[in-house]
């Protein structure tokens, strides 16, 4: 048997080496920005599982998970190997992992259901495990499940609207692994703070949430509730008072209590939340949509979060309308996707407070998710928004296009037609692997997946 | 194989406070080095407990919402005896932890361990504590951490009641039939690393989770390496207190 203290003493040494050298230890691969709690895959992907808006008149009409082979070398490289419908259309969005990595959450932002696929019993082929419908009476009244955040043996829901009046007032809700809902947490608003300090306004608007645990932060964005994103896009952009109803905020959490600590102003709809991934590095950025600004979030030496408005994207006159942001490991580059001008914009943030654009690239008619791999080589895209607002005629484009970055430009590696292929409009891409499971997983799983390696 | 994320910087605690301090000291010098020009390195806040960043929330300031059942199954105690897992929940808030002795990962159960080993120094010295928590280390590799395995691993941490001290357990199970149920219930999974050749290496992959379970055997927080830290789990024990007290 080993002795308990060299394996103790040994346990400090290596943790003691990981505070002197960081995170750039040679873990090769998985996306960034994903929750910090989460299984991580140290190999290549094998797969990109891509969350899917189903339109009536393509293939089934349902939304669907899609898997997309991402082995190079493979029979199969860039191909679609897998397609699980789970049947209508719910406005197929974003979702996420369960921190084992098990379970993929998958949320409709119109019906307010919830899925979740198995994963881990063959990674290839995800299978329909569960369905949540009654998020809404659960939770209190949360409408339209966002971002699916993992934390240990739960997840952490952000939705975006209310029952009540369908508007941007809405929760935080917490589910149990296992599918039982926990809790709700609603984001502060002027009449009810709940002991937040307010900068200006309190929306009450969510759309992301992100944490921080080395300092115990949370924070959430604001985007907009259900009478706006599911409206025609055309039509909302004439109505005034549809235009009014943005999110302004971004809410500063004490993650371990979950409650409201400050609400900083951040105007224009800030949308997807990027934390700094060294560990001295106390930031996050979000990107504002209204306005094409990033924001920068960050603790300032007294120990108060704030919010800084810290560069332009593209041309802030035309709207061009951005989308989802991916930062590097080494936090020094910052992708940021634009829908209207369908560019991938890569900004050095070296300077987190003055940020460069130093490339940019179109990638089709629309564009809106990224996702890149760890040592930041590769770099996939998706084009699809929201069902109303994607764009009409020959200008929707519906692709996952990857790429292979060089250090100065993007390299086309493979592209998936997603209309061509009869599937829908892609949204939300994560990765998979077979490395995740290993080849003896205990439990139900492991005679599955020993039978079904390559 | 699937590891924990690094982002989560933990130091890491040592046997006593004095080897904590030294790691955050060490740690926020390295941080030092490398600091960007426009930001200065945010220190830990005042007042933070050592290898913590921050001050933890106030216990009863907050609230644990139950988020599963504690799962039951059969165990082996140091001496070899067939117990259930709740014979062990129930009378005292508990602290579960996964491990198998032969792990050397630096933020697995090597950590779990040394984090009880505060705790229990911690538990001894905390008045409204003391005698009202339960350790429970269970092994999750049956076939080579044996009851006496177990014992001679409670032993090197200093355990050696042969499963008599109330504070701190050490339990193995007769088989992995009996374990996989366990495991499956708090949902604590665990990979078998193989090599080249499809041979089973000895080593596991899993992701360190420990479970905080009330008197009613609802598990009420599940702590990753990125946060157990002993003062967040005193609190979390004294605000499930508070809770049934009525405070």
């Amino acid at each position: 048997m080993h002795s308990i203290l060299r394996i103790l003493a040994r346990a400090l040494v290596v943790a003691l080496t990981l505070a002197i050298l960081g995170p750039t230890r040679p873990v090769r691969s998985d996306e960034t920005c994903q929750s910090p709690y989460l299984t991580m895959i140290t190999s290549q992907e094998d797969f990109v599982y891509v969350w899917t808006l189903g339109k009536q008149g393509v293939g089934d009409g349902s939304d669907k998970l899609v898997s997309i082979d991402a082995r190079p070398g493979s029979k199969t490289f860039g191909k679609v190997i897998h397609k699980v419908s789970v049947g209508g259309r719910h406005e197929a969005h974003h979702g996420g992992f369960t921190d084992d990595r098990r379970y993929f959450w998958a949320g409709g932002l119109d019906t307010s259901k919830i899925f979740i696929f198995d994963v881990h019993t063959d990674p290839a082929k995800p299978r329909l495990y569960k369905t949540i419908s009654d998020f809404v009476s659960k939770s209190g009244g949360a409408v339209g499940p966002h971002t699916h955040y993992a934390l240990p043996g739960r997840m952490l829901i952000a939705a975006l609207s209310n029952d009540k009046d369908h508007g941007g007032r809405t929760a935080l809700v917490e589910y149990s692994n296992k599918g039982d809902y926990l809790a709700t947490y609603w984001i502060p608003t002027s009449e009810k703070p709940g002991g937040a300090k307010v900068e200006k306004i309190a929306d009450g608007y969510g759309y992301d949430v992100r944490v921080l645990p080395r300092r115990n932060v949370m924070l959430t964005s604001s985007f907009t509730g259900w009478i706006n994103y599911m409206m025609d896009f055309g039509k909302m952009l004439q109505d005034k008072e549809a235009m009014k109803r943005f999110g302004q905020t971004v809410t500063v959490w004490d993650l371990h209590a979950r409650k409201p600590k400050k609400v900083l102003q951040v105007p224009g709809a800030p949308l997807e939340i990027r934390f700094a991934l060294q560990p001295e590095h106390n930031y996050a950025f979000t990107t504002a949509a209204l306005t094409s600004k990033i924001w920068l979030i960050y603790e300032d030496e007294g120990g108060e979060w704030q919010a800084k408005e810290v560069a332009d994207i593209g041309d802030p006159t035309k709207i061009p309308l951005p989308v989802d942001t991916s930062i590097g490991v080494d936090d020094k580059s910052l992708w940021v996707t634009t829908f209207m001008d369908g560019k991938a914009r890569r900004f050095d943030i070296s300077d987190p407070f003055h940020p460069k654009q130093i490339y940019e690239e179109t990638i089709g008619s629309q564009l809106n998710m990224v996702s890149q791999s760890w040592d930041g080589k590769r770099v996939y895209f998706t084009s699809s928004l929201l069902s109303n607002w994607d764009k009409k005629g020959e200008q929707d484009q519906q692709f996952l296009k990857a790429y292979a970055w060089d250090g100065q430009k993007l390299n086309p590696r493979f592209t998936v037609d997603f209309y061509a292929e009869q599937l829908g409009r892609p949204h939300l891409m994560r990765f998979g692997a077979y490395a995740l499971y290993g080849g003896g997983q205990t439990g139900a799983a492991e005679k599955a997946v020993a039978k079904k390696m390559p | 194989m699937g590891a924990m994320r690094p982002e989560p910087f933990f130091t890491a605690p040592g046997r006593g406070e004095k080897g904590v301090a030294l790691i955050a000291t060490l740690a926020l010098l390295a941080a030092g080095c490398s600091k960007p020009a426009t930001q200065k390195p945010r220190a830990a806040s005042q007042g933070a407990p050592p290898g913590l960043e921050y001050l933890p929330p106030q216990p009863g300031s907050y609230s644990l919402p139950p988020i599963q059942a504690a799962s039951d199954g059969t165990v082996l105690d140091e001496s070899g005896r067939r117990r259930r897992l709740f014979d062990y929940l129930g009378d005292r808030y508990v602290l579960l932890s996964f491990i198998y002795t032969r792990c050397t990962a630096a933020k697995g159960c090597p950590l779990a361990t040394a984090v009880f080993q505060m705790l229990r120094n911690r538990l001894e010295e905390e008045p409204m504590v003391a005698g009202r928590v339960r350790l429970v280390t269970l092994s999750f590799d049956p076939e080579r951490d044996t009851p006496e395995t177990m014992y001679r691993y409670a032993s090197s941490v200093g355990v050696k009641s042969h499963g008599q001290t109330e504070t701190w357990t050490f339990l193995t199970t007769p088989s992995r039939g009996d374990l996989e149920p366990i495991l499956d219930g708090y949902g604590q999974y665990v990979v078998r690393e193989l090599d080249a050749d499809g041979r089973f290496t000895g080593d596991r992959s899993h992701v360190l989770k420990v479970f905080l379970i009330d008197r009613e055997r609802r598990v009420r927080q599940i702590y990753s390496s990125a946060f157990l830290h002993p003062a967040l789990v005193i609190n979390d024990v004294k605000t499930l207190m508070m809770e049934d007290a009525g405070g």
